[in-house]
C-alpha cells in the first residue's frame, strides 16, 4: 500500500472510531505509521482535503467490491437485486460509515451529495456495457438507461428511505416494479 | 395555504414567519453567510430574545425555517398544476419538472445547499428526518390517490423526488429533466411502465 494509501485507510478508521470530527491530522499520521510532514505533503488542504479524499477512496473501493460480488449473477434483473442487497449488508457492517451516519449525518451527506456526480458516472459505466447486452423495451438506449439506473440506485443505496433493501420481497418488487420495469423486457408469467 | 401574495402575507404573518422571511431577503440580497440572529432579529423587527425563543438553535434553525418557508412555496407554487393535471404520467412529470426547476431556479435553496450542505441535507433525506420529503409526500400522495393505492402512491414520490435530487447534485448534459416535456416522455417511459400493466392503458 502506497504512503497515500497508508493515509486514507489510517483516515478511515480514525472516521470509525471517534467520527468524522473526531480525530486530528496528528491522530491519522500516527495509525497510519507517517510523519505529519509527510500527510501534510500529500494532503495540503489538510484535515479537510484529507477526509474529502478518504470519502471518494472509499467511495470507490465500496463499489469495487461491490462489483466483485455481484459478478457471477445469472442475468441482469438478478444483478441488480444482489447489488442492492449486498449493497445494504455491506454499508450495515461498514464501521465508518455507520459510525459518520450516527454522529456527522450532515456532513457524511453532504460530502456524498458532493461526489454524486462521482457515484452516478461509476455506476452508469458498470451499468452500460451491460446493458448493451440485453434486450431492451423498444426506444430505451443502454446509454440513457444507465444514466436513469446509476441516479436511482446511488440514491438508494445511500438513503434507503421508505425501502428495506435487506427483505429480499422488496428488493424484488423495487427492482421489478419501479427500476427494470420500463427498460429490460421482462417475462412476467 | 393558498396563494397570498407576498405583500398580505407580512400583514397576516406571526414572528416566526417574519423571521423566516427576513432570512429570505437576507439570502437573496447578500448570500447565506450575511445571515446572523441580529441581523435577522432587525430585519424582523422583532428582539434577539424572541428570535431565540422561537428558534433555540440560533442561526441554524433560522436557515432552516427560511429553506422550509420557500419549499412552501414550492408546493403552493405546484398544487394547481398537480390538481389540473388528467394522467398519472402528467402528475408524476410536473412534479418532477417542478421540483428540478425550483430547486435550481430558488437563490436561497441553491445557496443553502450549496453553502451550508451539512444543515441542509439531512433534511433532503428520504428518511424519517426529510422533513422535505416527509412534506412533497403528503401534497403529491393526495393527487396521485386518484391513480395509485397508498403504497404505490408513496414510493411513485418517492421516486420522483429521487430523481429530482439526483439532477440537481448531479445535473444531465443530455437530458434536462426540468423541461416539463422531457420530464413527461421520462416519466412515461421509466417511472410508470411498472404501474400501469399493459392491459391497462391510463
Amino acid at each position: 500500500m502506497s504512503s497515500r494509501d497508508q493515509a486514507l485507510e489510517a483516515t478511515l478508521a480514525c472516521i470509525a472510531a471517534g467520527g468524522m470530527k473526531g480525530f486530528t491530522v496528528e491522530d491519522v499520521a500516527q495509525e497510519a505509521g507517517l510523519s505529519r510532514a509527510t500527510l501534510y505533503r500529500y494532503f495540503p488542504g489538510g484535515r479537510d482535503q484529507l477526509v474529502g479524499e478518504t470519502v471518494t477512496w472509499e467511495v470507490g473501493r465500496f463499489f469495487a467490491r461491490l462489483a466483485g460480488a455481484i459478478d457471477d449473477a445469472p442475468d441482469f434483473r438478478t444483478r441488480v437485486e444482489w447489488g442492492l442487497a449486498f449493497a445494504h449488508r455491506s454499508l450495515r457492517e461498514h464501521p465508518a460509515f455507520q459510525r459518520a451516519m450516527a454522529s456527522d449525518q450532515g456532513e457524511i451527506q453532504a460530502r456524498l451529495a458532493g461526489i454524486a456526480p462521482i457515484v452516478v458516472g461509476v455506476i452508469r459505466s458498470y451499468l452500460e456495457p451491460l446493458l448493451e447486452a440485453e434486450t431492451l423495451v423498444d426506444g430505451v438506449t443502454p446509454t440513457e438507461a444507465a444514466d436513469h439506473l446509476a441516479r436511482l440506485i446511488g440514491s438508494l443505496i445511500v438513503d434507503e428511505g421508505t425501502w428495506d433493501l435487506g427483505d429480499p420481497a422488496q428488493v424484488k418488487e423495487l427492482v421489478d416494479r419501479w427500476l427494470l420495469a420500463g427498460i429490460v423486457v421482462i417475462d412476467l408469467t | 395555504m393558498g396563494a397570498i401574495a407576498a405583500g398580505e402575507r407580512r400583514h397576516l404573518s406571526t414572528g416566526p414567519e417574519r423571521v423566516a422571511d427576513a432570512a429570505l431577503a437576507c439570502i437573496a440580497d447578500h448570500g447565506v453567510r450575511a445571515v446572523t440572529v441580529e441581523r435577522i432579529a432587525v430585519e424582523a423587527g422583532v428582539s434577539r430574545a424572541s428570535v431565540y425563543r422561537w428558534f433555540p438553535g440560533g442561526r441554524s434553525d433560522v436557515l432552516l425555517a427560511a429553506g422550509r418557508q420557500e419549499l412552501d412555496r414550492f408546493f403552493t407554487e405546484l398544487e394547481p398544476r398537480l390538481a389540473a393535471a388528467e394522467t398519472l404520467d402528467d402528475v408524476l412529470a410536473e412534479g418532477l419538472a417542478g421540483a428540478v426547476r425550483f430547486l435550481r431556479d430558488s437563490k436561497p435553496l441553491h445557496t443553502l445547499l450549496e453553502n451550508e450542505p451539512e444543515l441542509v441535507m439531512p433534511h433532503l433525506a428520504f428518511d424519517a428526518m426529510g422533513t422535505a420529503f416527509a412534506v412533497a409526500a403528503t401534497l403529491a400522495e393526495r393527487h396521485l390517490r386518484r391513480f395509485l393505492d397508498e403504497d404505490d402512491a408513496r414510493r411513485a414520490t418517492e421516486l420522483v423526488a429521487r430523481l429530482a435530487l439526483s439532477h440537481t447534485l448531479s445535473p444531465s448534459a443530455d437530458l434536462d429533466v426540468g423541461d416539463l416535456d422531457a420530464a413527461r416522455h421520462h416519466v412515461r417511459r421509466f417511472v410508470t411502465p411498472g404501474l400501469v400493466p399493459p392491459s391497462n392503458p391510463a
